[in-house]
């Protein structure tokens, strides 16, 4: 049975249109990110999911029910971190986890199990306001885990967490996938969304841009790899264009980029010009295409500084 | 379900308790208030118990106006009323938790200056705990639906004071709640009769000294339900889990509603007559009293009649009498605060001669006592007199005494706590005397 069927999916705040016939799919077993900048309408699909906002139009079914006329018949089924939830200051990893371990009929011993799941027990006494960032997710996750869902929805969860804290996040997240849990998540990071996203559906101004996994989307998309270049002399942008392969080449501060849809022809026809031309390398990258050169191939603009900052 | 439910009201009652803020506005703010009332009102007798509803009012108020409000925008904006509602726990009934916990964050601050009133001012006990209980919890419900309107209304936490303040201020300040309807002008009794403050106060009030506590506060009781009613179905309706909600034009006219509420209730008492400050003694309550109150006046605790205080003489038919006694009675026929409408007063004011002559060590203070008893059977039939001496032992802060009779004859001016006192004590030698009791002393031989 199909985790999550999204279909048709439309939504408004007055004159703006957040969503436009979205449609799309999650299983059990795989993690699907929604990828887009922000404002593109990720967490409002989120929230129509959740029961949060009353969608205009479309169906949501999860497990087979429907979200938007029944959605106290799946809330037992679904986990959320939710984008902007915080807790009270005062309260504690314990008291919370007993808390809402209660408020979904969960016994007491539930909440401390996952008090060790999700390496909490240090700090089960400490108030919710001297608790790190990374902590703070875990535990927006462990209060996620407590209906033990089988559908699991994750609204940009690793926003503002340090590398060593994203890592250990997407571990976790990783291992409920391998345990058969359906994992929806949204995020404005290309990296994670590649690395971790078994497929992504990239949307942007409230609609579906393009879906599949991260190698579809690449080969979809044509993305140019890009060899950056330090040489002295320097070579002329025009001479590094017309190589075998090459689309484009731009001065960017001191250096030279080479777009290129065929990295290893180009490779080898640069090297030649260089060589044969008396050109000295002092430094050469080469980056193999992401899914923001994606993002910039499907929808003709880049991800925002938003996306890009990090 | 239930023991969800339990369990959020107690968390949300730990951490009210662990919040700095909490505690400065929730129990340092009443005490700060039951000091200042303590500190204009300590002379009056007994201390402070004419004020004790206007303190459980502004600190009931302030729950609601900023406490309730306050913790609720706090954690809207947060996103924890997100967080539950994804839990299958329905937000109304989570909701009600939270109004639980804050009934008994302010009944701990209600009962902490109560308590404070009584060990530093001695301020006596409720007279009728029960009936307090069940007022607060009927004042809590009135004052909170105006709270959930208060976080409806307000966008943020500074928001929350702003619009407490509109509310919070005007009851203060010419709601009858901190400034006593009594002292304030007509036009603002007339304004107060549109807000709650003074409903809660009245039915409050009696509770602590008034001899039948609520029986004579149903109008007052009725007006807080109409605007409990009103508030809390607008509250309820307008409440908001989201920082992103917003009211809609048309939810605006739930916040009418829930003033609509006090426009009734202000409507009614208007046309009612229901303007000044409710008169919680007088005819009325010495009217009310009946032979169950009078059977439950024990006379064990009286001072001897043949003793230093509240002296009283055998009868006077067989003697003597001195001219001064004699003038007294013929002064005493015609007294003028013996001949006001109001019985009761009449009876107390009586009394009052007996207690001045007695705490001004009058040579004849025995007889001047023993005058004024007569004095009371001659004007008074037995039931009236049985009722109002009651009303006078039962209710002694009650009523206005007399601390100097010069158009007797008597000397001094007396401190109005030990007049009563004293009044008190002759109410009871009365009293005991009229429904048998006491054995009235044999006539003296001549």
């Amino acid at each position: 049975m199909t985790a999550v069927c999204v279909r048709d999916l439309g939504k408004r705040y007055g004159d703006l249109v957040a969503l436009r016939e979205v449609s799309f799919e999650v299983t059990h077993g795989e993690i699907v990110g929604l990828l887009g900048p922000n404002g593109a309408g990720k967490t409002s699909t989120l929230e129509c999911l959740l029961g949060l906002r009353t969608p205009d139009s479309g169906t949501i079914a999860i497990e087979g029910h429907d979200a938007v006329a029944h959605p106290a018949h799946v809330q037992g089924r679904i986990g959320a971190v939710l984008q902007t939830t915080a807790l009270q200051d005062a309260i504690t990893p314990r008291e919370a986890l007993r808390l809402f371990a209660s408020l979904h009929g969960q016994p007491r011993t539930r909440a401390d199990a996952l008090l060790d799941e999700f390496s909490l027990r240090d700090k089960a006494r400490e108030p919710f306001a001297t608790l790190s960032g990374g902590q703070r997710q875990r535990l927006a996750l462990a209060l996620a885990f407590i209906p033990t869902p089988r559908v699991l929805v994750l609204d940009e969860p690793t926003a503002g967490l340090d590398p060593a804290a994203r890592r250990d996040l997407h571990e976790r997240i990783r291992r409920r996938r391998d345990e058969g849990c359906a994992v929806l998540l949204s995020t404005h990071d290309m990296a994670e969304a590649q690395h971790l996203c078994d497929r992504i559906v990239i949307i942007d101004g409230g609609r579906i841009i393009a879906m599949g996994t991260p190698d579809e989307l690449l080969a979809r998309a044509g993305a140019p790899a890009r060899i950056r270049l330090r040489a002295r002399p320097a070579p002329t942008p025009a001479d590094l264009a017309a190589l075998a392969g090459a689309r484009a080449c731009t001065a960017v501060d001191d250096a030279l980029v080479i777009h290129t849809i065929d990295c290893g022809d180009t490779l080898a026809a640069l090297a030649r010009h260089l060589a044969q031309h008396g050109h000295a390398i002092l430094e050469m990258h080469v980056t193999a295409p992401s899914l923001e050169d994606a993002f910039l191939h499907l929808t003709g603009k880049s991800f925002g500084p938003e996306a890009t900052k990090r | 379900m239930t023991t969800a439910l339990l369990h959020h009201a107690a968390l949300a009652l730990r951490l009210n308790f662990r919040s700095r803020q909490a505690i400065v506005y929730g129990y340092l703010v009443p005490l700060f208030f039951l000091l200042a009332f303590g500190s204009v009102f300590r002379a009056s007798e007994p201390p402070l118990l004419g004020q004790m509803g206007q303190l459980l009012t502004i600190t009931i108020l302030g729950g609601a106006c900023f406490g309730l409000p306050t913790g609720l925008v706090a954690e809207r904006e947060r996103g924890v009323w997100r967080h539950f509602r994804l839990t299958p726990v329905p937000l109304p009934a989570l909701l009600a938790g939270t109004l639980a916990a804050r009934v008994v964050i302010v009944a701990l601050a209600a009962a902490m200056q109560v308590a404070l009133a009584h060990w530093i001012y001695g301020t006596p006990w409720p007279a009728h705990s029960w009936q307090l209980a069940a007022a607060f919890l009927l004042v809590c419900a009135a004052f909170l639906g105006l709270g959930l309107v208060v976080a409806a209304l307000a966008r943020d936490v500074p928001a929350v004071q702003a619009i407490g303040q509109c509310l919070f201020l005007p009851m203060i300040m010419i709601g009858g709640v901190g400034v006593p309807l009594v002292v304030l002008p007509e036009w603002a009794q007339r304004l107060a009769c549109f807000m709650p403050g003074r409903y809660a106060v009245e039915v409050l009030q009696p509770c602590f000294n008034h001899p039948y506590g609520l029986r004579h506060a149903g109008l007052s009781l009725l007006m807080l339900v109409v605007i409990g009613a009103a508030a809390a179905l607008a509250g309820g309706r307008l409440f908001q889990w989201d920082t992103g909600q917003r009211l809609r034009p048309r939810d605006f006219g739930w916040v009418g509603a829930a003033f609509a509420g006090w426009m009734v209730a202000g409507g009614v008492a208007v046309s009612a007559g229901h303007i000044g400050p409710v008169t919680l003694v007088g005819d009325a309550a010495f009217a009310d009293i009946d032979d169950a109150a009078v059977s439950r006046i024990t006379f064990e605790d009286l001072p001897p009649d043949d003793g230093i205080y509240a002296p009283l003489a055998p009868a006077h038919s067989t003697r003597r009498l001195t001219p001064r006694i004699q003038e007294l009675i013929r002064h005493l026929d015609t007294w003028a605060p013996a001949r006001t409408d109001d019985i009761g007063q009449n009876v107390r004011n009586l009394l009052c001669v007996a207690a001045i002559a007695d705490i001004g060590q009058e040579l004849s203070e025995a007889d001047i006592a023993r005058a004024v008893f007569e004095r009371l059977r001659v004007q008074f039939d037995e039931d009236q007199l049985r009722r109002a001496l009651a009303w006078v032992v039962l209710q002694p802060g009650a009523g206005t005494v007399v601390i100097a009779a010069p158009e007797l004859g008597l000397r001094g001016e007396m401190s109005p706590a030990i007049v009563r006192e004293r009044s008190t004590w002759y109410a009871k030698k009365f009293l005991g005397r009229l429904v048998g009791t006491i054995p009235d002393t044999p006539p003296d031989p001549d």
